[in-house]
């Protein structure tokens, strides 16, 4: 083994242990299972996980509805602009689903925004934030039918014989992950549920540090939620990943497309409807704050400084975490790779505030050069979300074409010269489109970020936070647009970098 | 495209990612007073000594990240100088936990003995005070006028405080469990809830649901009900107690923390935080904080800390008594 090699495996195993394993030490050490039969019997306890579990429930039901339905219609019915209403379709994805909260709470007449301050209230944004994943998978699942295959089932069979036979068929492995991700999403949101009144297990956990300042009793507060998260992403494994395989075709153009006429016009009035209840509603919303704030150019001033922080550390976060992600996949053993899979899946799902607190106190005891530093924030955001990057990315090396590999091996190349060369090229869309991913949520991460970000270096999302109390919510909705749009912005631009070297 | 990308990447580094300080003096304050009001205080003090002042916010009303965590658990590598608490409770806990380094300003210099730690661990500044607030459209006469009003049985359900977990409520609590003792705090608050009380998440929504008519009046802090009043809502102020036990009043405190990175520009924060002159640019802000140094000139509404009878308690002791009652103030809330 080659000298650069052994380094690169060193550095590899030193990211994964400052990263992912370092924050989950003192939470183990504070762990206690009497403490948890205590606290699981609390009345309060036991009311935030139901409120949670109702929440997280619906909303991934309603996203999943949203998400396929649109999925469906934007992929297999011959829609005019299709390719606006995807666009369109996708920016809720991109905005805090906080602001969501705060835009209809503006636009809505007061007898509705009653009904907003319930639990269906928490339910409808969450849904509306995070339907764009299920319908981004939607599409990821249609994309992977071949031609070949729906062009003779649509010859020999009926088109609902077709729809269960082999669309359902495909896509539901799709949808399921879809729907694992949205629930552990829900379930982990804080800031919707806390600005409109409902109260959820991170509710509790944040409480147990602000009030109690107890690390202990938000831990185990923390422990039913990842367990709850393990069990199902383990059932997702067993039954369904294995058939879950990406390709990339370059949009619908590789698609077989409906031209019905009542699909047609029925699919447009649809999306239409709800890309003006889902987004331009809310984004109307903001803009209107926005409009009639005093200070917008003030606000616009002072909230730009955040913003490039925001997306520079983002970026890093994005980058780093997929560069790393890559080098596991591709120079580590099975071993390295399913204790990397097992430990990224736990940073995941553990509570943000509990994963932050760990940050905190590992980092601040063994890194003490590095703690304080903008580092710490990029290792929040790096425990939180690599894992749905890397999972992305370890299903492109599954369809490798390695004919071209075992040719470069033949001729002598090096594993670092074939990486760089031969293997990087073929997953690189899918590298891609994990750095977009991490991007664009650590660009809107809060919970973690509230208490990770370095002194004077407070992200965009954060300052919008800490502002809301005693503001007026026309500064909040610069704030929320300035977010948006740089978050949409960098998105496009790494898209189009993206089509730009498909097409080459 | 690749090029394009650099030219972002370096553009950003050198307008805000990584802010080079060439010799800059530096103070990193963490402050759990609402950043809206904070910042612009923090802000004259870079303008006035060209200290770069990193800041570090926090928001009480949604309870979000603790500062207070935050410092202990960077107690071995401390990354802080000054902590700007919003009230002395927090303070007093991190003195307790050896967090904190005592530090005497000349700026302190006619702030009332009850608004400082004997050993000067931390010292307060301009506060809040515990109001009552009124709709007046629906309360014409007869205002409530003190704490003991929220038993009485004319009032039934028609009244809110905030919940007594958190912020100044679980403070205003604390202080009445030293006053009273527990067996009569107790009774009064189980008195309380049978009159029908309506418990808010926070004092900004109790002070909403007054000015909403939700409610006919509630206990609030002055800031929340000025900016009821500076809305325009038919609300009235009333600042309680004033013929007995008096109201009680929050002090922000400012400390030092111990073995700090800038323990210079620290003292220098310090002083600031703790002039007539901050003190006045709080009371002229819209929270309208109550000046600690007598004899100030203050915006119409504002009152002379001298004219305001307050709540005779020892901080640490409420402090010490939140911590103990918190148990029970859980049940409570949750029964």
């Amino acid at each position: 083994m080659g000298f650069t090699l052994i380094i690169l495996r060193i550095l590899i195993w030193l990211f994964f242990i400052l990263i992912f394993l370092l924050p989950l030490i003192p939470l183990f050490l504070s762990f206690s299972s009497s403490s948890l039969i205590e606290i699981v019997r609390e009345k309060s306890f036991l009311n935030a996980f139901l409120n949670s579990l109702f929440i997280s429930t619906f909303s991934t039901i309603i996203s999943l509805i949203l998400g396929s339905l649109t999925g469906f219609l934007i992929s297999k019915v011959d829609l005019p602009g299709r390719k606006i209403f995807t666009i369109l379709l996708m920016i809720p994805l991109l905005v805090v689903p906080y602001q969501f909260a705060l835009s209809w709470s503006l636009i809505l007449p007061p007898s509705l925004t009653k009904l907003l301050f319930t639990k269906w209230g928490v339910v409808f944004i969450l849904a509306e934030s995070y339907y764009p994943v299920i319908l981004l998978l939607t599409i990821a699942g249609l994309n992977s039918i071949s031609r070949e295959e729906e062009e003779s089932a649509l010859i020999l069979s009926k088109p609902s014989k077709i729809f269960t036979g082999i669309y359902l068929r495909r896509v539901l492995p799709f949808l399921i992950a879809g729907s694992l991700i949205v629930f552990l999403f829900s379930f982990s949101e804080v800031g919707v549920a806390t600005y409109l009144g409902v109260d959820v297990i991170p509710y509790e956990i944040l409480v147990k540090f602000s009030a109690f300042y107890d690390l202990k009793g938000a831990t185990i507060y923390a422990v039913p939620m990842g367990v709850m998260g393990l069990l199902l992403f383990i059932f997702e494994y067993f039954l369904f990943s294995k058939s879950i395989s990406f390709t990339w075709r370059g949009g619908a153009g590789g698609e077989v497309v409906y031209k019905s006429r009542i699909l047609k016009y029925t699919g447009f009035f649809l999306t239409t409807t709800l890309i003006i209840i889902l987004v331009i509603m809310p984004l109307s919303g903001m803009i209107m704050g926005s409009v009639r704030s005093e200070n917008i150019f003030r606000t616009i001033v002072t909230g730009t400084e955040s913003l490039l922080r925001s997306l520079f550390f983002s970026l890093i976060a994005a980058f780093s975490g997929m560069i790393w992600g890559f080098l596991a996949i591709y120079l580590c053993k099975r071993f390295s790779k399913s204790i990397f899979g097992a430990v990224t899946l736990l940073t995941f799902f553990i509570s943000p505030p509990v994963i932050a607190t760990g940050i905190l106190y590992s980092w601040g005891k063994f890194l003490p050069f590095l703690y304080g530093t903008a580092l710490t924030l990029i290792a929040g955001w790096l425990a939180r979300f690599s894992f749905p990057g890397i999972k992305i990315l370890e299903s492109a090396f599954e369809n490798l074409d390695r004919a071209s590999e075992e040719a470069a091996i033949i001729a002598g190349a090096g594993e670092i010269r074939r990486g760089v060369k031969i293997i990087f090229p073929q997953v690189r869309n899918w590298f891609y489109a994990g750095v977009i991913l991490i991007f664009v949520f650590s660009m809107n991460e809060l919970s973690a970020s509230t208490m990770l970000y370095p002194p004077g270096g407070e992200t965009l999302v954060v300052r919008l936070y800490t502002l809301t109390v005693n503001n007026s919510p026309e500064v909040l909705s610069v704030l929320s647009l300035l977010n948006l749009t740089g978050t949409l912005l960098f998105s496009t631009l790494f898209m189009l970098y993206g089509v730009k070297r498909r097409n080459k | 495209m690749k090029k394009y990308f650099l030219l972002i990447l370096v553009a950003l580094i050198t307008t805000g990612g990584c802010k080079k300080h060439s010799g800059k003096k530096v103070v990193v304050v963490y402050t759990s007073t609402d950043q809206v009001f904070s910042e612009p205080v923090l802000k004259a003090f870079e303008k006035k000594t060209g200290i770069e002042v990193k800041m570090v916010f926090d928001t009480e009303e949604s309870k979000s990240t603790g500062l207070v965590n935050r410092l202990i658990a960077e107690k071995n590598s401390p990354q802080c100088d000054v902590f700007w608490s919003n009230d002395p409770l927090r303070v007093e806990i991190l003195k307790q936990k050896g967090i904190l380094q005592p530090y005497h300003s000349p700026s302190a210099e006619g702030i009332p003995e009850k608004f400082h730690d004997p050993q000067w661990y931390w010292t307060g500044f301009s506060g809040r005070i515990r109001v009552i607030l009124v709709n007046t459209s629906l309360v014409k006469n007869n205002y409530p006028e003190s704490v003991t009003e929220l038993i009485d049985r004319k009032w039934y359900g028609q009244f809110s405080i905030a919940n007594p977990l958190f912020g100044t409520t679980s403070f205003h609590i604390a202080s009445l469990f030293v006053l009273w003792g527990d067996t009569r705090a107790k009774e009064f608050l189980e008195e309380m809830k049978k009159n029908g009380l309506k418990m808010a998440s926070s004092n900004g929504e109790v002070a909403k649901w007054v000015a909403m008519g939700k409610v006919r009046w509630g206990f609030v802090d002055s800031d929340d009900a000025f900016s009821m009043i500076r809305e325009g809502y038919s609300v009235k102020m009333i600042i309680p107690d004033q013929k007995g036990m008096g109201t009680l009043l929050m002090p922000n405190a400012v400390a030092m923390i111990k073995n700090c990175p800038h323990p210079e520009t620290a003292r220098k924060l310090i002083d600031f935080l703790l002039s007539e002159e901050a003190e006045k640019m709080l009371a002229y802000e819209t929270c309208h904080q109550i000046p600690l140094h007598s004899g100030l000139t203050l915006p119409q509404g504002v009152p002379d800390i001298s004219k305001i009878k307050t709540m005779d308690v020892s901080y640490p002791a409420v402090g010490k008594k939140m911590l103990e009652i918190l148990p029970y103030l859980k049940k409570w809330v949750s029964h």
